[in-house]
């Protein structure tokens, strides 16, 4: 049980946090990033199998995990609402080629992230040329480009 | 426009889409029949991860309150408290609990049985 119970509560928590912590907290991947998710997942590792080596308890903790995933996408169908709240909208960060300086502070984005986005998706080299730039749910910017 | 019909399934959700392929003129490997019945089993490996986890949390793969028992001498000097089901290359709990007859300070030895500690290596 303690198994489950572990794997619950350590996805809940997870969950949770980086709710709180912000979506560009994983969301653009520098080399930091990268180590800083990998010590997370030892962590996290340590804190769910504890010194249960066996293959029960390590499919028990899979199982937990994915099983909650799969229940909360099942809800996120059945009450949409759950959606906005479990993982977030849209917000939009520049319109034709003007940044909205209030929402990129509060949102902790800068002009050099979304540049960065626009060279590297559409190799554009200029804020004029962003029509629009959206920071999405899953932390990364996407751009649309002005019509030429 | 040709279309495939599949009597293989009964699904009432796909009871109006007979279709075998979707776009007709998309060089695709696409197969509508295959993929629901892979959705009808993918519904059933839930259930049975459901059932799995509620298996976990009644006790029923050890680590648990409700997986303790205990078993007792006839005297009742020696009373042990184990786990009903145990997990391989996984730590097992049992408890000896020795009330002993006399009220004397000395030792007390515990005898156990080598079937029982040659398999536990």
């Amino acid at each position: 049980m303690d198994a489950i119970v572990r794997g619950f509560m350590m996805y809940l928590f997870l969950l949770v946090l980086f709710r709180i912590a912000g979506r560009r907290t994983l969301g653009q991947m520098t080399n930091f990033d990268f180590v800083l998710l990998l010590i997370i997942s030892e962590a996290t590792q340590n804190a769910m199998i504890g010194n249960d080596f066996s293959v029960t308890n390590g499919i028990l903790v899979i199982l937990s995990l994915v099983g909650l995933d799969i229940g909360f996408s099942l809800l996120k169908q059945r009450f949409p609402v759950l959606n906005r709240h479990l993982d977030g909208l849209p917000l939009v960060l520049v319109e034709q080629g003007r940044p909205v300086q209030a929402l990129m502070r509060k949102s902790r984005v800068d002009e050099q992230d979304i540049l960065f986005s626009a060279r590297e998706k559409h190799g554009l080299e200029r804020m004029e040329q962003i029509k629009y730039a959206v920071l999405e749910t899953n932390g990364g910017i996407s751009i649309i480009p002005k019509a030429e | 426009m040709l279309l495939g019909v599949s009597l293989s399934f009964i699904d009432e959700e796909i009871a109006h889409d007979f279709r075998s392929h979707m776009a007709n003129d998309l060089e695709i490997q696409d197969d509508l029949p295959f993929q629901h019945r892979h959705w009808r089993l993918q519904r059933v490996g839930w259930w049975v991860i459901a059932c799995i986890l509620a298996a976990g949390l009644l006790g029923l793969f050890g680590h648990h309150p409700l997986s303790r028992t205990t078993a007792q001498t006839q005297d009742g000097t020696l009373l042990v408290t184990y786990d009903r089901f145990g997990r391989a290359t996984s730590d097992a709990e049992v408890i000896l609990t020795v009330t002993p007859t006399e009220q004397e300070e000395g030792t007390f030895r515990v005898w156990f049985d080598s079937d029982y500690l040659e398999p536990c290596g």
